[in-house]
């Protein structure tokens, strides 16, 4: 017998009973108790919480789901620092998604140019770009982006 | 003998908390292999709206139905049941954000959608083992009863243990990629093979069942008796599973018909096992 159920025993002033009994005598006793006595407030506390997670996802689910067109991703990519490293200039960037569409395999590339031509080009691919989130990552470059016009676009993408 | 005096708010509290433990502990036995695949992160964030809030609403009687059956809380009714299922939900949703965030999956960056989706699909899972490892607990005096009450005997009980097990098997892959590539990879002559090799091995645990201990519900029943009520309408039913859940991740979009059915078939070869081998351990 555990510590836990003896004690449960002395709770309830049957010492004598054996712990077989008390199963036996478990489903009658429990059909003489009223509905809910048996029930810790905290259940009900968490029961509550589940409810309010439940309506709630279900409602802001449903109230995006109905308040949206179909949409595009709209991209808008970001220059946030470049950083010299033995393996060549790190240009991080944050990629933004302020459409409503989620964009996979979304290419981003950064063209390094000088008043007349492009002098160098880095590319990645963002495997998810989700609507209204930011994901940062960094391209490479071999020159120096501080010598030449940095630009970063969002090339292309498709749907999940 | 006098009638059982009611437990003391303490004894009820601390009941509770002991199956609050466990049902976290299940949650995560239970998602941890889903917590941990990718699919299920990127099919969170685009799953289609209406095909997750289907998988919401799905939960709940199924939530309901489980603590049904488990039994321990004999006479409650079924909003003590009712109030289960959202006990397992918010416990399971509470894991999940843990379990996710520790990953790395959901940070603060991520945004209240998509937080939101990938949380409400582990949930699913999670929730359902969280009913699982709590109903082994509450209602009893923290010993484990292992007289199961008739109320699991009962054949649309058993059916909902087959469906429970399908789900847990069946949520471990069916979100991954090779769902699909098995059903490319696979001829028609294959494809045939694997569903005779499904009834079969659902059938080996049906009659391993049926005759483990001299079960008492059905005796000096028939093969094909046992084949029909439990073999057959358990594939059936996995079948179901197979193409809701393919649907759920969005497997069976732009697919023809006999590409989903190929990809059923391969998804409802691990939920038939797990539907059999659910009533023999559930």
């Amino acid at each position: 017998m555990s510590p836990k159920s003896s004690k449960a025993n002395q709770r309830k002033r049957q010492p004598e009973a054996s712990k077989a009994n008390q199963r036996k005598r478990q489903p009658e006793a429990s059909a003489e108790r009223p509905p809910g006595a048996v029930t810790s407030k905290w259940e009900w506390v968490t029961g509550a919480v589940g409810l309010v997670l439940v309506l709630g996802t279900v409602g802001l689910i449903a109230y995006d789901a109905l308040g949206r067109a179909p949409s595009v991703p709209e991209v808008t990519i970001e220059h946030i620092a470049t950083v010299r490293t033995a393996g060549g200039y790190v240009v991080r960037f944050r990629a933004r998604n302020s459409g409503s569409a989620t964009a996979a395999a979304l290419s981003i590339s950064g063209q390094l140019s000088d008043s007349t031509m492009t002098v160098e080009t880095s590319e990645i691919v963002l495997d998810y770009l989700p609507a209204e989130s930011e994901r940062q990552g960094g391209l490479i470059f071999r020159n120096d982006p501080a010598g030449y016009e940095l630009r970063l676009e969002a090339k292309g993408y498709v749907d999940p | 003998m006098p009638a059982r005096s009611q437990p003391s708010e303490a004894v009820l509290d601390r009941r509770f908390l002991t199956g609050v433990a466990r049902a976290f502990a299940g949650a995560i036995i239970f998602a941890l292999p889903m917590l941990m695949t990718m699919e299920m992160w990127a099919i969170g964030i685009h799953i289609g709206p209406w095909r997750l809030i289907v998988l919401i609403l799905v939960l709940i009687p199924l939530l309901t139905a489980l603590s049904h059956i488990s039994g321990f809380k004999e006479t409650d009714g079924w909003l003590d049941d009712l109030l289960d299922a959202f006990v397992a939900i918010a416990i399971a949703a509470f894991a999940t954000t843990v379990i996710l965030f520790v990953f790395s999956v959901i940070d603060f960056n991520t945004s209240l959608d998509e937080a939101i989706g990938m949380v409400a699909l582990q949930t699913f899972p999670a929730s359902i083992g969280a009913m699982l490892a709590h109903d082994q607990l509450s209602g009893s005096d923290g010993d484990v009863d292992f007289e199961k009450p008739a109320r699991r005997d009962t054949y649309s009980a058993e059916l909902l243990l087959m469906v429970t097990g399908a789900l847990f098997l069946g949520l471990n892959v069916a979100p991954t990629e090779e769902m699909i590539l098995l059903s490319f990879m696979m001829g028609p002559g294959r494809e045939i093979g694997l569903v005779i090799l499904s009834l079969m091995a659902m059938h080996a645990f049906v009659y391993a069942l049926e005759f483990r201990g001299g079960h008492p519900s059905h005796p000096e029943v028939g093969f094909w008796s046992l084949f029909l009520r439990f073999t057959i309408v358990g594939y059936a039913l996995v079948i179901l599973i197979g193409l809701y859940l393919l649907w759920t991740f969005g497997r069976t979009d732009g697919s023809g018909l006999s590409e989903i059915l190929s990809a059923v078939i391969v998804l409802a070869f691990p939920c038939s096992i797990g539907a059999a081998a659910a009533r023999l351990i559930l």
